[in-house]
């Protein structure tokens, strides 16, 4: 603050010194008119005076002639007396006046110059005996006549003399005055010059500096700009009252995928960007940043907005997934008057960082997916290979046949989504966790599209991407069954369909039970001997049957403490049942003894999910059940790798559909849930 | 002595994004709207589809493969008007699919980095040959479309790492 201070005292100090200057120089000025004015005023009075005394003299002398005459002709000579009292004491006066002033002192007194005082006083000296002749007549009402003709002739006799030396000494006082003046006017003339000159200088330096200020500032702004303009983070600063600062850089709008204005309040971007947990964390630690007591060390080390993945937003279509915040204070006098906020997208890194994960865990499942071949017959699994490589060549068919519009976009997303769930159930039943994981990966990609209603061509390019990674999954496990089959260890004669479904059904049931930490027994029941199946069925029975059996462990069967609490036993019971129809179908039951649906949860979901509340009071049970059915619709909240897509009973809709089977849902509540399909009788060839 | 062991892998969606959004901005610069992507899909079999005039370029380097712009005549005849050309003959259709391939080829410097080998724009007609792409997975196809007409964009690149 002291440097500060001297700094900007140092800055201004020439321009202090010259209005000192000219105050000084103005004050002076002042000063010296009002010196002058006086030394003006003293100089008349004293040739005014110095005027008088001839007026006097010639007074006196006129009186005392007139008191001659007065005494000679014996007439009253009161009035010559008082007139002759007046003069001599008017000049007396006057000459004491001019004495003094010759002497000088005071303030405002100089005095007078050595030809003024010997003028004054020679004008003494001649005025002298005219004062020694006036004694006697002085207070004397009765004069003789010898002391008035004593006066009178003195005083003739000098007059002339003593009114020449009054002239000499006003002329000399007038010349004295006037040059003083001069002089006078010159000093005053000079300083108003100074004064005049400093005013000049400061105005010219006050200007320099102003322009050189000026430049400055408009290169400090423009620099700024240039900045601003061109850095590729987000930079903004951030007031104590929350509001971004007029000045931010031109990437920050790009980076937050919103239009930004200078003064706009930060929170409600937070909002947009946020989830509503990770908004209050970053509040709270933006408070906590403006608090100057708390060290900036461990501040670095709190901030929840190092890496933040951006919430979902339908309407903003582009724009980073992830950012990185990072926030320094900006202290004034000791307090932390705004934060600089840097803005980084680091999507691209957490991208990669996400795709080295991928990669790192796809190693692992390639190799699961490898051992679960060996253990699973080849016949079937190239069967599954065959049927997901046609399912995703329809795919990549729609893709290119699609019409230009959001409809169609659509719904082609909703088909493509069946299609990969499709494929990630059976590949999860099979142990072909790879595939599953790479499927899983392709919906994560579909989700946030389904969600939209402005879909265009562009959001279609990152689907036919996944379709050509999962062709190349299926490639790499051909070529791998492949190899197997020309192994000579093979299996004498492969297993019945049933079995093997059996098997798969099993695998997958235990699989997404351990995945979410359930127990649970699975009864497959099948009739002896198994019965011929077509191939059609037994494709539907491959695609259908992972979906239920995922469904129910995921949805259904309750966590083993839940099970307790209700009553139940740990383990929870999933029976599949293969059982032959009277007209020749087959009828094929999923049932598990958990939670069952709840009507109650059903409607509390669509509320979530936005549907009118009055709407979703007036549904009926069946109208409820049957939004199980829909496209996106699922009872839980959060997608994870088996449940939460609204994809799986979607699909088996519309698979019965393609099948022509009658499927039915029955639920209690607390009790259990049953999927029915009643394939009808095949046609004979 | 043997040759330095490469993996090819196909590139990512954000990669091939970069090279739809030049084709349609270069059409919304020079005739004031945008050419819209209708869709995407893999190129099943065969050769990617070629048109009336035909922009290709090579790219050699950490990316290796090709890019090419299809049209048809009518699409390319209309930009030309729309850009004040008064001359229509074959040549004038060839340098602007050359155009866009160069614009493509900016693109994709931009995009991966100035060590990339990159051709310059090679030009044909549907008669005229096309160059040998150099990529091994399967093509990108990016089917556009401008007022009534339809363009393609194939991708056939790999990334070598």
């Amino acid at each position: 603050m002291q440097n500060n201070r001297s700094s900007w005292l140092g800055k201004y100090r020439e321009l202090l010194a010259a209005i000192t200057l000219f105050l000084i120089l103005d004050l002076g000025v002042l000063a010296f008119n009002t010196f002058t004015s006086h030394l003006i005023e003293r100089d008349t009075a004293l040739i005014n005076t110095a005027g008088e005394l001839r007026v006097y003299s010639q007074q006196l002398t006129k009186a005392l002639l007139t008191l001659r005459q007065e005494l000679h002709a014996g007439e009253p000579v009161q009035t010559s007396l008082a007139e002759i009292g007046e003069a001599h004491a008017a000049f007396g006066a006057a000459l004491a006046q001019l004495r003094q002033a010759g002497q000088g002192g005071g303030l405002w007194r100089t005095s007078m110059d050595a030809t003024g005082q010997e003028r004054l006083a020679l004008l003494e000296d001649y005025w002298g005996p005219i004062e020694t002749a006036i004694l006697p007549l002085r207070d004397n009402p009765h004069p003789i006549a010898i002391d008035v003709d004593s006066a009178a002739t003195k005083a003739v006799g000098r007059n002339v003399r003593l009114m020449q030396l009054a002239d000499d000494l006003t002329r000399h006082l007038e010349a004295q005055a006037v040059a003083r003046a001069a002089w006078l006017r010159y000093i005053q003339v000079g300083a108003i010059l100074l004064a005049t000159l400093n005013f000049v200088f400061i105005v010219f330096k006050f200007i320099r500096r102003l322009l050189h200020s000026d430049r400055a500032a408009e290169q400090a702004r423009r620099e700024t700009r240039d900045i601003l303009a061109t850095v590729r983070e987000g930079l903004f600063l951030l007031d104590r009252d929350g509001r971004i600062g007029g000045q931010f850089s031109r990437s920050l709008p790009a980076l937050f995928g919103l239009p930004i204005t200078g003064g706009q309040a930060f929170a409600p971007i937070l909002a947009q960007l946020l989830e509503p947990e990770q908004r209050e964390a970053a509040q709270d630690y933006i408070d906590l940043l403006f608090n100057r007591k708390v060290k900036p060390a461990l501040l670095e080390t709190l901030n929840p907005l190092r890496e933040v993945a951006l919430k979902h937003q339908d309407e903003r279509r582009k724009g980073p997934s992830h950012l990185a915040f990072s926030f320094t204070q900006v202290q004034e006098a000791g307090e932390v008057s705004a934060l600089l906020v840097t803005v980084t997208d680091i999507s691209r890194q957490m991208q990669l960082a996400q795709a080295l994960a991928v990669t790192e865990a796809r190693a692992g499942s390639e190799v699961e997916s490898l051992l679960a071949l060996l253990d699973q017959d080849p016949a079937q699994v190239r069967d599954f290979l065959d049927a997901t490589r046609s399912r995703l060549d329809q795919m990549n068919r729609a893709l290119q046949d699609v019409r230009p519009e959001a409809q169609a976009y659509a719904e082609l997303i909703n088909q493509v989504f069946r299609g990969v769930h499709a494929i990630k159930g059976e590949a999860g039943s099979l142990g072909l966790t790879d595939l599953a994981a790479q499927a899983h990966q392709f919906e994560d990609v579909l989700a946030p599209l389904r969600r939209r209603h402005d879909l265009t061509g562009d959001d279609l390019i990152p689907i036919a991407f996944q379709v050509g990674e999962l062709r190349q999954k299926l490639a790499r496990i051909d070529a791998v069954l492949t190899r197997l089959a020309r192994l000579p260890d093979k299996p004498a004669t492969p297993a019945h369909p049933l079995t093997e479904l059996k098997k798969q059904i099993e695998h997958l049931a235990l699989k997404v039970a351990e995945d979410l930490n359930k127990k649970v027994r699975v009864e497959v029941v099948y009739p002896s001997p198994e019965p011929d199946l077509d191939a059609n069925l037994l494709r539907h029975l491959h695609t259908m049957l992972p979906q239920l059996v995922r469904n129910a462990v995921a949805h259904g069967i309750e966590a083993e403490s839940e099970r307790r609490q209700a009553g139940k036993p740990p383990e929870g019971t999933l029976r599949v049942e293969f059982l032959p129809t009277p007209d020749g179908g087959l009828s094929l039951s999923v049932r598990d003894d958990g939670r069952g649906i709840s009507c109650a949860r059903i409607r509390a979901r669509l509320i979530e999910l936005g549907h009118s509340p009055e709407r979703v009071e007036t549904m009926s049970e069946k109208e409820l059940l049957a939004c199980l059915f829909m496209p996106g619709f699922s009872l839980e909240a959060t997608a994870h790798a088996h449940a939460g897509r609204g994809v799986g009973l979607d699909l088996v809709r519309d698979m019965a559909a393609q099948a022509g089977a009658r499927l039915r849902l029955s639920t209690l509540p607390d009790a259990y849930t049953q999927f029915t399909l009643q394939f009808q009788p095949m046609p004979c060839a | 002595m043997t040759a330095p062991l490469t993996r090819k892998k196909p590139l990512q969606p954000e990669e091939v994004e970069v090279f739809a959004e030049t084709i349609g901005h270069y059409f919304a610069h020079t005739t004031g709207e945008k050419a819209r992507v209708r869709t995407a899909y893999l190129l099943e079999t065969g050769s990617p589809p070629q048109d009336d005039f035909n922009g290709m370029i090579l790219v050699r380097g950490s990316y290796q493969g090709s890019l090419c712009f299809a049209a048809p005549r009518g699409l390319l005849t209309h930009v030309l008007m729309r850009m004040g050309e008064q001359e229509y003959t074959d040549a004038d259709h060839l340098d602007l699919v050359g155009e866009i391939a160069n614009t493509l080829a900016g693109r994709a410097r931009r995009a991966f980095g100035e060590g990339l080998e990159i051709s310059p724009p090679h030009t044909f007609t549907r008669a005229g040959r096309a160059l040998p792409t150099l990529a091994d997975s399967t093509p990108l196809i990016i089917p556009f479309t401008w007022q009534s007409y339809a363009a393609v964009l194939a991708v056939h690149l790999d990334v070598l790492t």
